[in-house]
């Protein structure tokens, strides 16, 4: 529903955002564009150094960017300090305060607002339950596990009521199993709450489980911003399939008539494909299937790789290597000659790069 | 205005350290100064004349202070760095209790230490000997170097020693080749402050020395409080600051060549360095 | 042997050195309830001091000079790193120039300050070309004067860069981590430092004021250089006395380095009580 975020400011806005840190020739932020819905959970996804946490930095203040503007609910705060802005953020560590409770530091964000004591603590205690833990208020940092810890840093960035709750890689320290469960906390408080977030991660289950949009940065710069079904089906250029465990990029053209001409032959496209000209099909391994019949393409198993419950193979084709993820069975060996079915619902074109 | 700010903290944090230390300076050129004069009349090399000649036995003396200092810089941070791995790396029992008693003697005041020294050296013939007194410095450097030596050893991986054995390292090899690199900033800095610790003693070295053992702080406190001789006393000052300041410089400089040298060795550790917050 | 005996052993070298000096002390200790040869045992060294109405005026004088010296050289310590601590450049410089002043030894910096504060010395004769002062006696007693002016001032001159180096050394990254944390929630320069610096940096800051304190209680050069003779500082006193050519004095003097050593002791027990309840605030009960 892009026609109604479109009718309101956007919560979060980043425009042409410039950041260089000193003694670095190359910029960590290149004229980034960022746009989050009012109430949405965006999750920004890339590689380590894509400048995720710059990013975080910028809108929260702790960072003046060189060039470009923030805007909170469409107000301009390029230059309103941190304390003053109303962006809360939770860090990979939860950095609450040793010499303080759990409550004493929920209750903090109120207190910074002059609110009484007795005030800031009931409220901190609301938002203590809110993430579960008001049983836990009295106990100090030091008393609580990391992922205890890490839930009172979200009700303390909540308690600040924030305009925009920033999570920067919050679970990333966490174990696997326990992760999961704060992903769960997340949506369900962010959807209770319709308070504008940005999660930052590296890890595109998570970032696909909790958004409502991905938005995927490389070197400084966005690749794609789009709802997490639509990135993983329909990847706007090659680098954000590669990213997103799609390596097959078969070269080739499509004709006016939008079938794909590759060595292969002319292969149909799904109708959604508006491109036209030089590109690469893109197909997800796990869409491959082995097969027979009219519909399929000649393939030499070039190798094989056991993954997990599954295989991961690798088959050359006229047009180039196309990855296969097969489901439990029996795998064909190398040098073995099958046939393909690349399912046309499937397919995909990318640009050709440069 | 923010420049301004910067301009101004740099100025005072200047005068902070030259105030006392530049009328050492004037003075020990100085010829005749007299009250109320701002400047020297004459400006003369006559107090360093003076210091070089036998008879004021600065130049045995500052050999006597060089001679302490070293030994103790290196004792103490040998028996610092064996007593800081012991406690890191091994955790051995009761590791708190050893680690107070072996940071303890920063506390001990230097009369009563003196004094008690002084009472088991008549007992055991060490009185009025540099020996003894070398001992009797390496009491108050010991903390210092324990304590840097702690430090040191706190972000050393002991597995990197492991590591060279199984690559067909010896224990003098990882020795030389892992341990002692690795830990080079530390070792340095301790023992520039067990240097200074016993460079700069006085009261200790007075009492148990005897009066038989000279160095430059005896000298510079009995020319500073009875002679009068204000030319000759910032000749001995200057003698005194020279040698800790340059050791302190020249250890910085040593330490930041090191440090760039260990940083281009880890080119993906910047991204936790590189966020400079509210640096700016 | 099981390798957390031999950590022991490695502590071994260093713990004889400390066992040296607990020896040496006890031997002073001995000596201070003992005749003016060591033998025998008797109050009457500590009972002269209790009659003796210069001690008390040493004592109080030690105890003014140490609580001074350490209250100034906090405060000053902790005003310039609060002044800094947004500036990296600022932090650096502030520690170059620390370091510097670290390691001019105590003598050096009491004969200097001598030279400055002096009736004739440089100030002195500022002040007089500024028309201030008549002449040298016109000039205030900062040395050897009634109040330990000089003394002071040289004590703050150089404890107050080594509390800064303290400070800085528990400044760490993850304390302006933490004060970044929670700038986002609100919180202006003041109260980052009363919530978030104040708080982190009072265990390294009762650290360094036990080490002060036990300094300039204990240090014998700047008063012994700087100070009035009447009273003397405790340390300038008790080593008058142990060089006296009178028997009876010698129990005396190490009965004064009794008492410092015991005031010594008592200001760290204070520390530790103060450090324990710091954490305490931080780990619960």
């Amino acid at each position: 529903m892009p026609f109604l975020s479109s009718t309101s400011a956007p919560g979060l806005r980043l425009e042409r955002i410039t950041v260089t840190y000193p003694g670095h020739r190359e910029p960590v932020l290149d004229g980034l564009d960022l746009d989050v819905d009012d109430g949405r959970l965006l999750a920004l996804l890339g590689p380590s150094g894509c400048g995720k946490t710059t990013t975080v930095q910028v809108a929260s203040g702790l960072l003046t960017p060189g060039r470009g503007a923030v805007y909170l609910r469409g107000t301009e705060v390029t230059r309103v300090p941190p304390e003053h802005r109303g962006a809360a953020v939770v860090f990979q560590q939860p950095m609450l305060l040793p010499h303080r409770t759990a409550l004493d530091n929920v209750a903090f964000p109120a207190r910074m607002r002059g609110r009484s004591h007795r005030d800031a603590r009931t409220s901190a205690l609301a938002h203590l339950e809110r993430v579960g833990l008001d049983a836990l208020a009295d106990r100090y940092p030091r008393q609580l596990s990391g992922g205890q810890a890490q839930r009172v840093a979200l009700a303390r960035a909540l308690a600040a009521e924030p305009a925009v709750l920033l999570l920067d890689e919050p679970f990333s320290a966490l174990d696997p199993s326990l992760r999961h469960t704060m992903r769960d906390l997340l949506t369900t408080v962010q959807r209770e709450l319709a308070v504008t977030t940005v999660l930052v991660t590296h890890d595109q289950t998570e970032a696909a489980a909790v958004a409502d949009t991905v938005a995927l940065l490389d070197r400084g710069g966005l690749l794609q911003q789009a709802q997490p079904a639509d990135l993983y089906a329909r990847p706007a250029s090659l680098a954000v399939a590669r990213f997103l465990g799609c390596p097959t990029a078969l070269p080739g053209h499509v004709t006016p008539q939008g079938r794909f001409a590759c060595p292969l032959g002319e292969l149909d496209l799904p109708d959604a494909v508006a491109h036209r000209g030089p590109g690469h099909l893109v197909i997800r391994p796990e869409a491959v299937q082995l097969g027979t019949g009219p519909d399929t393409v000649a393939a030499v198993v070039h190798s094989v790789r056991p993954e997990g419950a599954f295989t991961a193979l690798v088959a050359d084709t006229a047009a180039g290597p196309v990855h296969v993820l097969l489901p439990p069975g029996r795998p064909p060996a190398p040098s073995e000659h099958v046939r393909l079915h690349l399912p046309v619902a499937h397919r995909w074109v990318v640009p050709r790069a440069g | 205005m923010r420049r301004a700010l910067h301009s101004a903290g740099f100025a005072l944090l200047t005068v902070w350290i030259a105030a006392p230390l530049l009328p050492l300076l004037i003075w020990a050129f100085a010829g005749r100064w007299v009250y109320p004069a701002l400047v020297p009349q004459d400006f003369t090399l006559r107090a360093w004349d003076q210091a070089a000649a036998p008879q004021q036995q600065v130049i045995a003396a500052t050999g006597t202070s060089l001679g302490l200092a070293l030994t103790t810089a290196v004792t103490a941070t040998v028996l610092g760095a064996l007593a800081a791995r012991g406690l890191v790396l091994y955790r051995p029992p009761a590791a708190g209790l050893v680690r107070l008693l072996l940071l303890a003697p920063v506390l001990v005041p230097p009369f009563a230490l003196a004094v008690g020294v002084q009472e088991v050296f008549v007992r055991a013939g060490l009185s009025d000997q540099p020996a003894g007194v070398a001992l009797v410095h390496l009491v108050p450097a010991l903390p210092y170097t324990v304590l840097v030596m702690i430090g040191g050893y706190a972000t050393y991986d002991v597995r990197m020693e492991q590591t060279a054995r199984t690559l067909g390292a010896s224990r003098s090899a990882v020795l030389r080749h892992v341990t002692l690199p690795a830990l080079a900033p530390a070792l340095l800095a301790s023992a520039t402050l067990a240097f200074l610790v016993s460079w700069s003693e006085y009261l200790m070295t007075v009492l148990v020395g005897g009066g038989v053992v000279t160095t430059l702080p005896l000298l510079l406190f009995s020319t500073a409080a009875g002679s009068g001789n204000q030319a000759l006393t910032a000749v001995l000052g200057i003698l005194t600051v020279a040698p800790p300041i340059l050791l302190f410089g020249v250890g910085a400089a040593l330490l930041r060549r090191h440090r760039a040298a260990w940083a281009d060795a880890e080119p993906a550790s910047s991204s936790s360095s590189a966020a400079p917050g509210i640096e700016r | 042997m099981p390798p957390r005996w031999r950590g022991l052993l490695l502590t071994a070298p260093a713990l004889a050195v400390v066992a040296f000096a607990g020896g040496a002390l006890l031997l002073a200790a001995r000596g201070s309830i003992a005749d003016g040869l060591g033998r025998g045992w008797s109050l009457s060294a500590y009972a002269g001091l209790l009659q003796d109405p210069a001690f008390a005026d040493s004592l109080l004088l030690s105890l003014k000079i140490a609580t001074l010296s350490t209250v100034a050289s906090a405060a000053l310590a902790l005003a310039v790193v609060g002044a800094v601590s947004g500036s990296r450049r600022g932090r650096a410089a502030l520690e170059t120039a620390a370091r510097a002043t670290l390691a001019v030894p105590h003598l050096l910096a009491a004969a200097a300050f001598a030279l400055l504060l002096s009736g004739s010395g440089i100030i002195s004769r500022l002040t007089h070309a500024a028309g201030w002062t008549d002449g040298p006696a016109d000039f205030p007693a900062l040395v050897a004067g009634s109040t330990p002016s000089a003394v002071l001032l040289t004590y703050v001159w150089k404890e107050a860069p080594f509390v800064t180096i303290m400070l800085l050394a528990a400044y760490t990254p993850a304390v302006r981590d933490l004060e970044n944390a929670i700038r986002t929630l609100g919180a202006g320069r003041l109260r980052r430092l009363r919530h978030v610096t104040l708080p982190l940096l009072a265990p390294a800051l009762t650290e360094a004021c036990l080490l002060v304190f036990a300094f300039t209680f204990a240090a014998y050069e700047t008063p012994a250089l700087l100070g009035a003779t009447v009273p003397r500082a405790l340390p300038v006193e008790a080593v008058e006395l142990y060089r006296s050519v009178e028997l009876a004095d010698r129990p005396a003097a190490l009965a004064l380095a009794v008492v410092i050593g015991m005031v010594i002791a008592l200001a760290a027990l204070a520390a530790a009580a103060i450090s324990r309840r710091l954490l305490l605030a931080r780990t619960g009960p």
